[in-house]
């Protein structure tokens, strides 16, 4: 009833080499007819997250560990999921769009474009949702990239109820026998 | 715990719309096309059965959610829900995109509520 596949989305990518990285919708084209033949989003995501950073470590080294790297990617719909959050990071729809894909020249320019509202955007401290890599700690093991989109669930605590639909989504992916109460959600600030 | 007699009224009452619905109104079939037409905002209801992958659900709810679609949790399997819509195959996720002449959208929720 509501569109909610709009710019400024925060998505998931779940295929491809970026999968489990977290990206912002550009543009999206929600039409089956123009090239490619399928609904597809233009997403410019975080290719490299920031890595974390204390008040011990000088200045020069919190600079070089707040540096990320970005990609932008074209996406079907069927490869992405979206989230509930959503950024308004002043990304230039003039400099990343479509025509990155066919030229080259204009790709870096892109990449530095998204690079950089990206580094500005993690320095003011907000939307840290979008700066942290998607985890779930499950009994002190770190999940791998297949199982990302069930950590999705588990990562959005709205969607919980009880620890008992947890063990539910857990036993529905293979391999994953895991008792409600020892798990541990790393649950977005 | 719900009674034989309270299940057999819901049965016939969501049966009944369901099976207007399918010769009336507009509707999708299947978990791929459901999310597909959630991600569009053209759903305007989604019904998942209660033996659809807990994992399947979740992520369709979700959707839902997100594009504030109203879900229905149907009190039966993919043979009982294919059995209501008149299809000789299963279906455990199905979304309505334009009602017809049935109130489904508006009754279904209401009923639930009631329980």
């Amino acid at each position: 009833m509501g569109k909610f596949v709009k710019p400024g989305k925060v998505v998931l990518v779940l295929v491809g080499g970026y999968s489990g990285h977290k990206a912002v919708i550009m543009k999206n084209i929600d039409d089956d007819t123009s090239d490619p033949p399928y609904s597809h989003a233009l997403v410019a995501g975080i290719d490299h997250y920031p890595c974390k950073v204390t008040a011990s470590m000088s200045k020069k080294n919190i600079a070089k560990r707040s540096k990320n790297k970005s990609f932008v990617k074209v996406y079907n719909y069927n490869h992405l999921m979206p989230t509930r959050y959503s950024v308004d990071i002043p990304l230039d729809k003039t400099v990343i769009n479509q025509d990155v894909f066919t030229d080259t020249a204009l790709k870096p320019k892109a990449h530095r474009e998204a690079k950089a509202e990206f580094e500005e955007r993690y320095k003011t401290g907000k939307n840290k949702w979008l700066f942290q890599m998607f985890q779930l700690l499950i009994s002190g093991k770190w999940s791998d990239t297949q199982h990302h989109w069930l950590t999705i669930q588990l990562a959005d605590s709205d969607l919980l109820d009880s620890g008992q639909q947890l063990s539910n989504l857990c036993s529905a992916v293979k391999g994953l026998e895991v008792e409600a109460s020892s798990l541990v959600l790393s649950v977005p600030p | 715990m719900v009674t034989a007699k309270k299940m057999k009224k819901y049965l016939e009452l969501i049966n009944f719309r369901l099976q207007l619905v399918m010769k009336s109104g507009k509707y999708v079939l299947g978990y791929k096309q459901t999310l597909k037409i959630i991600r569009h905002g053209k759903a305007k209801l989604v019904i998942l059965t209660n033996n659809c992958s807990a994992l399947r659900k979740s992520e369709t709810e979700y959707h839902a959610v997100l594009a504030k679609t109203g879900v229905h949790h149907y009190k039966g399997n993919n043979i009982e829900l294919s059995t209501a819509c008149r299809k000789h195959y299963r279906v455990c996720t199905l979304s309505i995109t334009d009602p017809g002449d049935t109130d489904i959208i508006r009754s279904i929720p209401e009923q639930t509520g009631e329980k």
